[in-house]
């Protein structure tokens, strides 16, 4: 796998493709959540946006979506500043899976993933849109519940149906929270090769991790997160050194990072 | 999406053959024929005067006003994302029925026409504005329904301190008596009154469809699905406000419609927050037109009031979806 890294200039960069983040600074009441958050994720990559509990790494999602109001920083995406787009662009161009899996009313699987066809403007008639549910029900592995009342499935089912929503915008760039909390070992794999997939078509992926082993593996960058703030970002293994790992995690490395893990099975 | 233009077909025949049942079954019936001759203004001219003057107001007055309730009920409960979002249940109606007594009461009433519905669509307005803010971003249900109750009581509180301050025992009694909801003796400029608002409020959440469904996945998913929450949640409450201000303005405080009705709908719409809108009025319509002829026909020493006989049928109701909620939110 190789590894996209760029420079960490944290200077607004609107030549750049990809996301560029610069500075983030936000409060919650007299709270200080981030106090100074810069990084890039290259288009064609999977980034890992990692660090404990707490770091303010949802935030930063959140302030990448246009949530967090006051927030102060520069945002670009493909060298525009998210600032500048309208709503509608914005929800063109980003998607976002959220962590947990909130849906309020009892609609089928296949609705549910249609919600992702709402930016686009027109309800699920034109052709483009019924292929792109398609293809994003199949790429999460849920065509068999297509039909199914979304209340009605398991934790694990749910998070792989809000993965197609979100996938069925056809976003430029997908950020996800924790997408593989729930998940089971080979829904794991399901799901980072979708964003691996999603990235090699050309897309840009950010997604909070907390299993290292897994940004090991999947990740071409990584960014580690602590106390509102940017550690350091590059290379997955580099990021996730000796040092790094027992400053930020409190935790020190036995044997090698990734040494344990799974294959999809043949059938 | 057929399924759907079905069902709405479906209720608009519905809709019509109620419509005219309504004008020929009363105290005098009166034949199919006769009826649509006496609405072209031909035949009998005291059947014609029957049929104009007080049986179509009373049909028109009721169907709009179901058709108002109704769609009230499904967009606020789109917005809440919460079924048991009721504009009676939850305080609008009485504090729009609270608007027009002090009205009645401060004399303004007398002034225009256009005062009483202004000062319930007014007071409905407030009321949905405090409830948003009491309720928060994020109403759980119980929150939803404490802030209703409370704010429910105070609205029937300052009602009644006027029904107490009222200076003529006729005055109470008639005050009391269109609190009870009732279609009851409704004119032409009843209808006239309520339907400029009406429509305002129908437009108004005919605009809100798009934004209620991207709500199912939250606040903050809908609004990077290009939702602007502000706006929504502004159409919403003004739509709301002017239907349910006006509809209690003509025809008083009469609950539950906005809770039965899409609680019935919501199945035959794969639960769709958009989808649900239309036929819930529809619905609401056939409902208050069905149980307001049920009351004329129904054989009673006194006639049973509308909002009478709507509260005894829909508080059992609002029970079972209490229990029934609080099930699957376990």
């Amino acid at each position: 796998m190789s590894n996209t890294h760029k420079p960490n200039t944290h200077k607004p960069n609107t030549q750049s493709d990809g996301l560029d983040v610069c500075d983030l600074r936000a409060s919650i009441g007299s709270r200080r959540i981030l106090s100074g958050v810069s990084f890039q994720a290259p288009t064609g990559a999977v980034t890992g946006l990692l660090g404990p509990n707490g770091a303010g790494k949802t935030t930063v999602l959140r302030a990448c979506l246009g949530l967090v109001p006051e927030l102060s920083g520069v945002i670009t995406l493909n060298g525009t500043a998210l600032a500048d787009l309208s709503i509608k662009d914005r929800a063109r161009r980003i998607a976002y899976l959220p962590q947990g899996s909130v849906v309020h009313w009892p609609i089928t699987v296949e609705n549910l993933v249609a919600l992702g066809r709402l930016p686009h403007g027109q309800r699920p008639a034109h052709l483009q849109d019924v292929m792109a549910i398609d293809a994003a029900i199949q790429a999460a592995d849920v065509a068999h519940l297509r039909e199914r009342p979304v209340t009605h499935l398991s934790g694990g089912e749910r998070t792989r149906v809000l993965l197609a929503r979100a996938l069925a915008t056809d976003a430029d760039i997908l950020f996800a929270d924790e997408p593989v909390a729930m998940l089971d070992p080979l829904h794991v794999l399901t799901v980072m090769d979708v964003f691996a997939k999603l990235a090699a078509s050309g897309k840009t992926v950010v997604v909070v991790l907390h299993d290292l082993a897994l940004a090991v593996r999947y990740c071409h960058h990584a960014v580690l997160i602590n106390n509102g703030a940017t550690v350091t970002e590059g290379p997955p293994m580099d990021v996730l050194s000796d040092v790094n790992l027992r400053q930020v995690y409190g935790v020190s490395l036995v044997g090698t990072i990734d040494a344990t893990r799974f294959e999809v099975s043949p059938p | 999406m057929i399924q759907d233009l079905r069902l709405i077909l479906g209720l608009s025949l519905t809709l019509v053959v109620v419509t005219v049942a309504a004008l020929a079954i009363g105290s005098a019936s009166i034949p199919f024929d006769d009826v649509i001759l006496a609405l072209c203004g031909q035949g009998d001219p005291s059947i014609v005067a029957i049929i104009q003057e007080i049986r179509l107001p009373r049909v028109l007055v009721g169907g709009l006003m179901g058709a108002a309730l109704a769609l009230s009920g499904a967009a606020l409960q789109g917005l809440l994302r919460n079924p048991l979002a009721d504009p009676g249940v939850i305080g609008i109606s009485s504090s729009a029925a609270f608007g027009a007594v002090a009205a009645l009461f401060l004399g303004f009433a007398g002034l225009s026409i256009w005062v009483l519905p202004m000062s319930a669509i007014a007071a409905a307005l407030l009321a949905t504005i405090l409830l948003s803010i009491l309720a928060g971003r994020d109403a759980s249900i119980l929150t939803l329904i404490l802030a209703g109750v409370a704010l429910s009581s105070f609205a029937t509180a300052m009602t009644s301190l006027l029904i107490n301050l009222s200076p003529n025992p006729f005055a109470m009694s008639e005050i009391v008596l269109w609190l009870l909801g009732s279609l009851n003796n409704r004119s032409m400029l009843d209808l006239l009154i309520a339907f400029p608002f009406v429509l305002c409020g129908v437009i108004l959440l005919s605009t809100v469809g798009r934004g209620l469904d991207a709500l199912t996945l939250g606040e903050d998913t809908a609004a990077t699905l290009g939702v602007d929450l502000r706006s929504l949640r502004r159409r919403v409450v003004f739509g709301v406000a002017f239907c349910v201000g006006a509809s209690v303005a003509v025809a008083g405080a009469v609950g539950f419609i906005g809770l039965i009705i899409p609680h019935i709908i919501r199945p035959f719409v794969a639960h769709g927050p958009s989808r649900v809108l239309l036929p819930s009025a529809l619905a609401g319509a056939i409902l208050v037109i069905v149980a307001d002829l049920a009351i004329r026909t129904i054989p009673a020493a006194q006639e049973l009031k509308l909002g009478v006989v709507t509260a005894v049928i829909g508080a059992p109701f609002f029970f079972h979806l209490l229990i029934k909620t609080r099930r699957a939110m376990r």
